[in-house]
């Protein structure tokens, strides 16, 4: 088959086409029918709670957002010794994003905590805030909290 | 630790790393690149951070990933250059109609079920601030992705570059290339735009940097090759300006709103392809990009590269769909239209694997939709696995689908290279691995006076080991130049072997490999050779002499093999006319014994003395009833050349090295009578190579089968007395 004959001219343009259309069908077909989850990520502090675990209520305990659409991953961190990030500890969680709602779950310890935790967090989110509740699935409790919006922690590091 | 300070110790951490994985990935027979991508997951939350959080938030925190980040780019904008300047106009003479529809295809197919999969992917891993559309012309380009670079790296190393299918898949790759980064560029712009529309001044100005870079910029680089020709080298001044270049061109691509990455491409793609120039730029740039820039950028992938995110089968299902249609598309689209094209299903075939490779252009592509946030860390992770797998499995199956023998078919040219030496039925072949063809003159000359003149063939090997992935020497072109040198430097060595008529019958083998003991056994093997004849070298690091490769090819050689130790050169064909063999009654020695009877058959002016060991009771005149049997059977003529003298005790190893002092050439088995023996580990001792007087052959038989002198004693069997053929193994 000759590149320039009117032969594989004509293939190219077909194929190409072809695809174009294909990609137009299946980009109007997303653009109109497919939502992706709202962006929820990012770093909230956790201010206001009832109820929760004592361990958790007497330090200041981050809640890190990592969103991949529907996929959430993250961590508790827990401050017991003022800002020092060498106090730290990171308590991993893991769970999805749907109905407009996160739940989130994961075990571990965290700083001030005597034994191992076994948490769900479930909540969502009002303008910056998120409201939701927390519950320690090893002692039965559950409290509520309001977490604040901190920063948005992402690897996008061009505009777009 | 101070912030600069830190990162100076992680790029120490990153590059050591980076070579100890790449060298681990060359005896797996994997590019380099793969060993560097996988130091770089190594390094970041995937295995470092899972095992070592502490120590790995430690080693990189945060506040050195923006140093890390400026560092990598930089690399990249060079690398790319590189790419671009090595994108030779060359690589499209090849079957240009079939590359164009091949890798046309092999673009759509995957790109269009890329499509179709973003119709499953995005509502779960995208997010409401990504156009569905960006998202789409993302994936797809990430599936129809093919790296050239390392493409071109396994063609090389695989011999393939002179063969069809070699010259085809390079030239679909080159098309492939350019394709694939319009396609990315288009693919930026709807993302930095979120809308195709919004896109188009984006594309338009693109163009128009384009026709301006090869009409005006060419010919001011077209100035700047005349300047080069008449001076014939590049000065500091002239490769700063290029450089200068470079950042200005990358700066422009980034303010039209594609990416850094293309105006240094472009600039490298427009350089004039005169040789020198490409090879100067080339070997002064790409050294400190490739050993010291480019693992940066794999280790800052690495760092954002989290393989514990799938942490549900579900996600591991949703990245099987992903590889699945990445091979899948690139696969059959080649396939299909290599078959349409009228080439063969075997070759249709490997080229559908050699289009699925990768590599580094995928993570690079991977790591702009990443940054322009288009991609999520989950599907940038899920994208990072199938850039890995679809590079990683492309040698095995190119192995696979076409084995090295069926290469050696498929060669264009006509003369003799790897694999397509001619094979008449010979009785006796010697292989002679040559590094360096000028310091082994010595070697060859011993081949030919062992071979001789009848029945016999010489094949120096040379072999060319490549070092790195993106050398500009790694290039098909470059590699082919390579060998024209190797072998014009193989040719002269061979004009000065006396005496003249045996010249006819070395025919030089050579080729690229990555693995020169394992190429040379591999070579042995396909070429049925009857001897490998390998030199010494004094190496600075291994004081045992058969050490390193040289141990390498004793211990893994499926045939007979004798290295040769020269301690007496510079001497030529004349200096073996008085011969030693140490004899102790095994395999090794058997095989001594014949080499240096081939020897006496070649030279009636040449003596052979034979030390003979024995423990206690000696035949009556000292020698074994085998080799007096060989001996007898040998004419009048040659038996009067031969001296025998039986040593029955005391220290056989202080005897021979007092007999090596009146020799010109002593040769002896690998025993522990002599001194070389095989221990653990396949190591050899060396204490009669140490010691001898004379230049030595250490031989080792591989099995009892083949006896050396029966073809030499059939030759000349019309002017000689005959032979009892009961007498010598078959």
């Amino acid at each position: 088959m000759s590149h320039f004959s009117a032969k594989s001219l004509t293939f190219y343009g077909v194929a190409i086409s072809s695809v174009l259309i294909l990609f137009k069908v299946v980009s109007a077909y997303g653009e109109t029918n497919l939502n992706a989850a709202p962006e929820i990520g990012g770093i909230y502090q956790i201010a206001l709670s009832q109820n929760l675990p004592d361990c958790l209520a007497e330090q200041k305990v981050n809640l890190t957002v990592e969103q991949s659409g529907i996929y959430l991953f993250g961590n508790l961190a827990g401050q017991s010794g003022g800002a020092n990030e060498k106090n730290k500890i990171e308590f991993p969680l893991s769970g999805d994003f749907k109905n407009q709602e996160i739940i989130m779950s994961g075990k571990g310890n965290l700083a001030n905590c005597d034994s191992e935790l076994q948490l769900t967090i479930q909540g969502h989110r009002e303008k910056d805030n998120l409201i939701g509740k927390i519950k320690d699935n090893s002692s039965g409790s559950e409290g509520t909290f309001i977490a604040h919006y901190q920063e948005v922690k992402s690897d996008s590091s061009e505009e777009h | 630790m101070k912030t600069p300070l830190l990162v100076l110790v992680e790029i120490l951490v990153v590059i050591g790393l980076s070579r100890i994985m790449g060298q681990v990935c060359r005896v797996l027979k994997q590019p380099l690149v793969i060993g560097e991508i996988i130091a770089g997951i190594m390094l970041g939350p995937s295995l470092l951070g899972l095992i070592f959080p502490a120590f790995g938030a430690a080693l990189f925190p945060a506040e050195t990933l923006p140093y890390l980040d400026i560092l990598s780019q930089i690399g990249l904008i060079f690398f790319m250059f590189l790419i671009g300047l090595e994108l030779n106009p060359k690589y499209l003479q090849g079957q240009l109609d079939i590359a164009i529809l091949v890798s046309h295809v092999s673009i759509l197919v995957p790109f269009s079920l890329g499509s179709i999969l973003a119709l499953l992917l995005y509502p779960l891993v995208s997010s409401n601030g990504v156009s569905f559309t960006a998202f789409a012309l993302f994936l797809g380009a990430a599936m129809s992705i093919t790296a050239f670079p390392v493409l071109a790296r396994i063609i090389t190393e695989n011999n393939l570059q002179k063969s069809k299918l070699g010259t085809l898949a390079l030239t679909c790759a080159a098309v492939d290339d350019v394709t694939a980064w319009c396609l990315l560029a288009v693919a930026i712009a709807v993302t930095r735009t979120n809308s195709v529309v919004g896109a188009i001044p984006t594309i338009i100005e693109s163009l128009i940097y384009i026709a301006f870079m090869m009409v005006v910029v060419r010919w001011l680089l077209e100035k700047l090759e005349t300047h080069y020709k008449q001076t014939g080298k590049l000065t500091q001044l002239l490769l700063a300006g290029i450089y200068m270049g470079v950042v200005v061109s990358a700066l422009i691509t980034e303010f039209i709103g594609i990416h850094l990455i293309f105006g240094a491409f472009i600039l490298g793609a427009v350089m004039p392809k005169n040789e020198g120039l490409v090879q100067e730029i080339a070997e002064k740039t790409e050294d400190f990009i490739l050993i010291f820039l480019l693992p940066i950028f794999f280790a800052y992938s690495g760092l954002r590269t989290q393989i514990g995110l799938l942490n549900r089968p579900g996600l591991w299902l949703l990245c099987g769909a992903v590889l699945m249609v990445a091979i899948v598309g690139k696969y059959v689209g080649t396939y299909v239209a290599a078959r349409v094209s009228g080439i063969e299903k075997r070759d249709a075939s490997a080229l559908g694997w050699l289009m699925n490779t990768r590599g580094l252009t995928e993570l690079i592509v991977l790591n702009i939709g990443l940054n322009l946030g288009v991609i999520s860390p989950l599907l940038f992770t899920m994208l990072v696995i199938m850039a890995l797998v679809t590079t990683v499995m492309t040698s095995p199956l190119l192995e696979w689908t076409y084995p090295k023998r069926l290469i050696k078919l498929d060669q264009l040219q006509e003369e003799p290279e790897i694999g397509v030496a001619p094979q008449p039925s010979l009785a006796y072949k010697i292989l002679v691995p040559v590094a360096n063809p000028n310091t082994q003159s010595g070697l060859l000359q011993l081949a030919s006076v062992i071979a001789g003149e009848k029945n016999a063939l010489v094949h120096p090997l040379s072999l060319i080991e490549l070092e790195e992935d993106y050398l500009y020497e790694s290039t098909p072109d470059a590699a082919e130049k390579l060998i024209a040198n190797r072998k014009s430097s193989l040719e002269d060595v061979i004009s000065t072997i006396e005496p003249a008529t045996v010249r006819k019958n070395i025919v030089c083998l050579v080729g690229i490999s990555h693995d020169v003991a394992r190429e040379t056994t591999h070579v042995a093997e396909t070429e049925r050779v009857s001897l490998i004849l390998v030199g010494w070298h004094r190496s600075a690091f291994i004081e045992n002499r058969l050490g390193g490769r040289v141990g390498q090819i004793l211990n893994n050689s499926p045939t007979d093999v004798a290295v040769f130790i020269d301690k007496d050169k510079d001497k030529g064909e004349s200096q073996w006319k008085s011969l030693l063999v140490a004899y102790a009654n095994n395999i090794h020695d058997d095989l001594a014994l014949s080499l240096a009877l081939r020897m006496l058959f070649s030279d009636r002016s040449r003596h052979l003395a034979i030390i003979q060991f024995t423990q206690v009771n000696a035949a009556e005149e000292g020698i074994s009833s085998e080799l007096r049997q060989t001996i007898e059977s040998l004419p009048e003529e040659m038996r009067s050349r031969i001296k025998i003298t039986a040593v029955e005790s005391g220290d056989p190893i202080q005897s021979v090295i007092e007999a090596s002092s009146s020799v010109d050439l002593t040769i002896a088995g690998t025993s522990r009578t002599w001194g070389i023996e095989r221990q653990t580990l396949g190591r050899y001792t060396d204490k009669l190579a140490k010691e001898c007087a004379s230049s030595l052959v250490i031989t080792r038989r591989y099995n009892e089968v083949s006896y050396h002198i029966s073809s030499l004693l059939d030759e000349q069997s019309e002017n000689l007395s005959p032979i009892e053929a009961s007498n010598l193994p078959s």
